[in-house]
């Protein structure tokens, strides 16, 4: 929110440092006042009472009416903030974001496609999300990027704006708590020129192939175990439960954030996912080390 | 009916009106004295424990991606720090004084319901324990403490712990409802000949109004807790689809705003007693403070929402909680700046009461400001849930309620216990205090600006991220040596301080007005009650309040 970087966040953050102006001068009012008045009328040790008196109906109405002035000054500009942020209801989603516990399924409705944890949107656009849960509630922020918004099981119809007005990654977090591993639910949205957009687009739609023979010795194993269960992979499963691997290869973090996506971190979280994110749904697998080497050198190549 | 006269020493000859003694003299009592300094002294030790809690919380976080706690063990400490912290020391704590201070102040010899009162004490007492029992079963709550559904309920949490937590506040919440019913009773019964409403002390007033927001916001969380039993234990589904999720949310919190100030209106009282007495002078515009205070009860009832900003409830709910929300800034200020105009043209004694009584002003302030980020609907949806909202309400409730029952427990400490407190062990506790508390939280408004959500066990290493949070660890150190001074100094000035006399201070209320401590009947004489400040009155016969006011 330091660096906002959107039409909207930038619209937010003028509020809040306009507030937080306002709020500093009050604080300094209250303060000079306070440290003034401790050292005007310390006392000086002599034992008489000084002049007593209850109050001043004038000073009092006065210190009624200001705030109130104030707080009606801020609540006028904060109804143009919620314009410039307010989604309008006749347009459907760019993307649809899914909360789990604790990972994010990412769907392009209209390119087809359906991606995890890491979100691409087009530089300069206002893109519309929609926000769902699978299991308990979960909070969609991207700091930099527009407001946060929550996700809430049976409540399938939040929506929230974001852009870029800048390429770049851009850090988000599930901001609502959601179980033992809230703190690794992060997200990463990665903003890009047009050109190269879309071209991850086409990418996207397009299923990988195995790079090698150790690859495509990898693609058996995976199909013969039990990930085919939970995994999606373009032309080999539909399974919905766990994040969709068809391009898992290019994605730069692994357990929503925990881990970067290397060949080392890959192998040990199908070995033992809960040495490294404890809870999860994942069981680990005691492999071969050779149908392991396979395992994550298929996985590494789908880019 | 003719009144009926015992012999002098007939209380001696019935069994049941004998003296116990010992341990039984405490748990047995029904003195609103003893019962008062129990609720403290309990929550005192609860807040011990809850202050561990939040230690072990920042030894976690002092580094990026730490594991010196697991994750389990982590989202227990900080849902047992907060529910601790609200409903087993915030809460005690005040109704304890109030339970102290509300009789003596009013010139009443007990509470209007004795037996009640040892009951309210003792529920909170199990109840406390009944929630912490958990731990021994490995089933702590780990849920938040404001254990949203779905999360609370039996697909996701399926361990016992949110049912320790919701039987715990149940039985303490029960036990809250009956002491607030006291506290009206007795203010509207009790108070003594010539004391009318418009002159009780502000204390007195403000925990009768926090009375009301106990009666109805407790409920309302009562409510709600067996709600979520009804789905936790039969299988019901209230909070979960075909209910919504979302109405637990407008349950808990149509409870939990109210619940704020019910944690800070009893502050307030204080810092009203104290300020005046340390200047020297009246309260500036009684009128004004006391009646800010029932503008402040109403509007609490009528901004939960501003919880929920980011839930996406609609322009028209945000707009009305919104505004609702900023309206409370109106009476806070009036109370703020009325205390300033208190202490203006008064003669200033920096006694540690008033320390921690002035830097309340200021640091409550603070609260006040980052308050606003959230009842602005757009900047509550980039701060909500963030780290900036732990700092804002951390310097509300430290530096609000807590400073202000540190300025109390220095004031009052002379009448209960009949010496006064080290004001040096005083001032190193104020000091240590003040340096901590700003540098345990003032940094967590960036960490929050910066993107780190609250209730997170790690966080990855993040530019900045690691310093500030290494800051904040050490700001949480320094304040734990400053209650360890505290402590230190209640253990021993209750052996070795002076003596305290009746009125150590030359304050002007009716506690002042009876030995320090006070006899098991509290008065032997009531001086005559002409003005709020009946001791001033009598110091003064030349010139006396009941002369100035009206």
């Amino acid at each position: 929110m330091l660096d906002p970087n959107s039409p909207q966040a930038q619209s937010i953050a003028n509020l809040f440092n306009g507030s937080m102006l306002l709020g500093t001068a009050i604080f300094m009012l209250v303060t000079g006042l306070v440290l003034y008045v401790l050292w005007r009328y310390r006392s000086r040790g002599d034992t008489a009472e000084p002049r007593q008196y209850p109050g001043n109906r004038r000073l009092e109405i006065a210190w009624t009416i200001a705030p109130a002035l104030i707080v009606a000054g801020l609540f006028g500009w904060q109804l143009d903030v919620m314009r410039d942020t307010a989604p309008p209801a006749d347009r459907p989603p760019d993307i649809i974001v899914t909360g789990y516990s604790w990972w994010w399924r990412v769907e392009y409705p209209k390119a087809g496609f359906v991606t995890a944890n890491e979100i691409h949107i087009p530089v300069g656009r206002q893109v519309l999300f929609q926000l769902q849960a699978a299991d308990v509630i979960h909070n969609f922020w991207v700091p930099d990027l527009g407001p946060k918004r929550d996700m809430i099981p049976g409540h399938p119809n939040n929506t929230v704006w974001l852009a870029a007005d800048r390429p770049g990654v851009y850090l988000g977090a599930c901001s609502e708590y959601c179980g033992l591993q809230h703190a690794w639910m992060r997200l990463r949205v990665v903003a890009q020129p047009q050109a190269e957009y879309d071209a991850w687009i086409q990418q996207q739609q397009t299923a990988a192939t195995p790079a090698d023979a150790e690859a495509a010795r990898g693609a058996e194993v995976f199909q013969n175990l039990t990930c085919v269960n939970c995994h999606a992979i373009t032309g080999i499963s539909n399974a919905q439960a766990g994040p969709d691997l068809s391009h898992v290869g290019g994605r730069a973090t692994l357990g929503a954030g925990i881990i970067e996506n290397t060949p080392a971190n890959l192998s040990r979280w199908i070995a033992n996912p809960h040495d490294i994110k404890s809870g999860v749904q994942m069981p680990g697998y005691q492999l071969s080390e050779a149908d392991l080497r396979a395992l994550v050198a298929y996985l590494g190549s789908l880019k | 009916m003719s009144e009926i006269s015992l012999a002098p020493d007939a209380a001696d000859a019935l069994p049941g009106l004998s003296q116990p003694s010992g341990l039984l003299r405490w748990i047995a009592s029904v003195d609103h004295k003893q019962i008062g300094i129990m609720y403290i002294v309990g929550a005192l030790v609860f807040f011990v424990i809850g202050g561990l809690e939040a230690m072990l919380i920042r030894a976690q976080l002092a580094q990026p991606n730490a594991k010196l706690i697991s994750p389990e063990f982590y989202n227990q400490l900080f849902t047992m720090h907060g529910v601790t912290m609200v409903f087993l020391v915030g809460m005690p704590i005040l109704i304890g004084f109030g339970n102290y201070l509300v009789p003596l102040q009013i010139g009443a010899h007990d509470m209007a319901f004795p037996r009640l009162n040892a009951l309210g004490l003792w529920l909170f007492i199990f109840g406390g324990l009944l929630m912490y029992f958990s731990f021994f079963i490995g089933q702590a709550p780990d849920q938040g403490w404001f254990s949203y559904a779905p999360l609370a309920e039996q697909p996701y949490t399926s361990h016992r712990g949110p049912d320790y937590w919701s039987l715990g506040l149940f039985v303490t919440g029960i036990g809250s409802v009956s002491g607030a019913i006291n506290v009206i009773v007795t203010v509207w019964t009790m108070r003594a000949p010539g004391l009318t409403m418009r002159r009780l002390p502000l204390f007195t007033w403000m925990t009768f109004i926090n009375g009301f927001l106990i009666i109805f916001a407790l409920q309302i969380l009562n409510a709600g807790l067996v709600m979520l039993e009804v789905d936790r234990l039969f299988g019901g589904s209230w909070f979960t689809p075909p209910g919504s999720p979302v109405l637990w949310q407008h349950v808990f919190w149509s409870f939990g705003h109210p619940e704020v100030y019910i944690l800070i209106l009893p502050a307030f009282g204080m810092i009203s007693e104290i300020i005046p007495v340390f200047s020297r002078k009246p309260i500036f515009g009684y009128e004004f403070v006391a009646g800010s205070t029932i503008v402040i009860g109403f509007l609490s009832f009528t901004v939960w929402a501003h919880h929920m900003f980011a839930v996406d409830l609609g322009i028209g709910w945000h707009a009305f909680q919104s505004a609702a929300t900023m309206l409370i800034s109106i009476p806070t200020g009036i109370k703020i700046f009325s205390w300033i105009a208190t202490m203006w043209g008064g003669k200033l004694r920096f006694t540690t009461a008033m320390l921690f009584a002035a830097s309340f002003l200021v640091i409550f302030t603070i609260g006040g400001i980052t308050g606003v980020t959230f009842a602005l609907v757009p900047t509550d949806w980039q701060t909500t849930d963030t780290y900036y909202v732990v700092a804002h309400f951390h310097y509300v409730l430290v530096g609000g309620t807590f400073f202000a029952v540190y300025a109390g427990v220095y004031y009052w400490y002379p009448k209960v216990v009949g010496r006064m407190l080290s004001e040096r062990l005083g001032k190193w506790h104020f000091w240590l205090n003040f340096a901590g508390l700003n540098l345990t939280f003032f940094v967590q408004h960036f960490l929050g600006l910066m993107g780190m959500p609250r209730r997170v066990y790690t966080y990855p290493d993040l530019p900045g991220w690691g310093t500030l949070n290494l800051i904040s660890t050490l700001g949480g150190l320094i304040s734990a040596l400053a209650v360890l001074v505290f402590v230190v100094n209640l253990v021993w000035s209750a052996r070795r301080g002076q003596p305290a006399g009746d009125n150590p201070w030359q304050a002007w209320t009716l506690e002042w007005a009876t030995t320090s401590p006070p006899p098991p009947h509290n008065f032997e004489e009531l001086p005559p009650v002409r003005s709020r400040r009946p001791l001033w009155d009598l110091a003064h016969p030349e010139d006396p309040d009941w002369k100035r006011e009206h």
